[in-house]
């Protein structure tokens, strides 16, 4: 997506995530992922910070953002083109609407250990 | 029994923006570019490495682990390994000479938990970076960030790894260092060596063909590793978990991540083996302090963030 930078911008956009339903602000220059750990949430679940392990997928539902290269592990073309990214590496150009979309993530075979 | 295979030569390892992740490597990291290629490709080495390079970028949309490649002493012991995979049912591909830049060529062969691996035996060297071979400084004063002196290992993640194990040492003679085992005994992680260090490659079992858990560089101390993580807060670079101990190798570490997501790790110190060393073994049920030796537990993150 083409980085829609307005004129008059405000300092900070409002990331509402519809479910669990929780919001904060987020700077420009701030990946969401960024911002609503900054805001110390944790309604987006958090990886690498990258764009490699797909931890942190969401779906936004409305807003303008920019975003940078994701792996397409986690992420095709199609559904970038949706909406369908990953929270670390995209950057809200307006307020955004957001829900989380967790892919499934295999765990190490050592996890039943506990 | 060694046959002949000398220490970790070289990893690829896939990114997503080279401009972001030559910042990462180059200015914090401290490793030094050395060359890149027709393909974009960027080489970088540690400081300390006689060899040209061993760490090869690739600016690709999913990062990861294109490959590792183990230096061999000569060309000979490269064609006997090549007859010896080929005996043990494992088929090989030869790359030619050059095309990775200034290294001869490169036996490949894909082991049972998905990796890529290579065997190659000539590579230009250049030398220890920033000093003279003879009568040398203690160490080049031009160095950034957090001094990384060499490419050490890599952590691999995939299923199999009792075979993956298995072929290291019978068929390449390496040895195994350490290992953890469940109460059935079935091996579900294996830190594997060719040399005095507790790890030259290792492996934790896991669904997934093909995962790099993260690719380790050597400090030379504690206090280095304290002062990479004053850079990684310096730089607000993604962190995992440290500075801690590991349990498994007792190495002194910190993780964190490569704008790509690619797991880093520096770490220092760390236990010896020969080969007459039995492995050592960690239960399961202790895998908690075996990882994370201090907080004696994992973190989610190591289970599951991979690329």
């Amino acid at each position: 997506m083409a980085d829609v930078v307005l004129k008059s911008q405000p300092a900070k956009y409002w990331i509402q995530v519809l479910a669990p339903k929780q919001g904060f602000f987020a700077d420009p220059q701030q990946s969401v992922l960024a911002a609503m750990e900054a805001a110390g949430q944790e309604s987006i679940p958090v990886g690498c910070r990258g764009g490699g392990c797909g931890k942190c997928r969401i779906q936004i539902v409305q807003g303008q953002y920019f975003s940078k290269r994701m792996s397409r592990a986690w992420i095709s073309a199609e559904q970038e083109a949706q909406g369908k990214v990953l929270a670390c590496r995209v950057y809200a150009r307006t307020d955004l609407n957001i829900q989380v979309d967790s892919p499934e993530i295999a765990t190490a075979c050592l996890a039943q250990a506990g | 029994m060694k046959k002949g295979v000398m220490r970790p030569g070289h990893i690829q390892i896939r990114v997503l923006d080279m401009d972001e992740a030559l910042k990462h490597y180059v200015d914090l990291l401290g490793m030094i570019e050395m060359d890149r290629d027709a393909q974009g490709r960027v080489y970088l080495k540690g400081w300390t490495e006689v060899d040209k390079f061993s760490l090869v970028l690739r600016e690709a949309d999913q990062p990861g682990m294109d490959f590792v490649g183990f230096k061999c002493v000569d060309e000979v012991t490269l064609d006997n390994l090549q007859a010896d995979l080929q005996a043990a049912g494992v088929s090989t591909q030869e790359i030619p000479a050059e095309d990775l830049k200034d290294c001869g060529r490169r036996i490949r062969f894909t082991i049972p938990t998905g990796h890529s691996f290579e065997l190659f035996a000539t590579k230009k060297q250049t030398g220890k970076w920033g000093i003279n071979p003879r009568n040398p400084e203690a160490w080049p004063r031009e160095l950034k960030g957090m001094k990384a002196t060499r490419f050490d290992h890599c952590l691999l993640y995939g299923p199999n790894v009792a075979a993956s194990v298995q072929l290291l040492t019978q068929v390449l003679g390496m040895d195994l260092a350490e290992q953890v085992l469940d109460p059935e005994g079935k091996q579900l992680a294996g830190f594997v060596t060719v040399s005095m260090k507790a790890h030259d490659v290792a492996f934790i079992e896991h669904p997934e063909p093909g995962k790099l858990h993260h690719a380790s560089f050597f400090l030379e101390t504690w206090n280095d590793v304290l002062k990479a993580a004053d850079l990684i807060s310096m730089t607000d670079t993604s962190l995992d978990i440290g500075p801690t101990r590991h349990g498994l190798t007792h190495g002194q570490t910190i993780y964190f991540f490569d704008p790509s997501g690619n797991r880093n790790e520096v770490f220092a110190g760390g236990d010896y083996h020969y080969p007459d060393h039995a492995p050592v073994t960690w239960d399961v049920e202790q895998l908690g302090k075996a990882i994370f030796y201090h907080d004696r537990q994992l973190n989610e993150r190591f289970l599951t963030v991979l690329t």
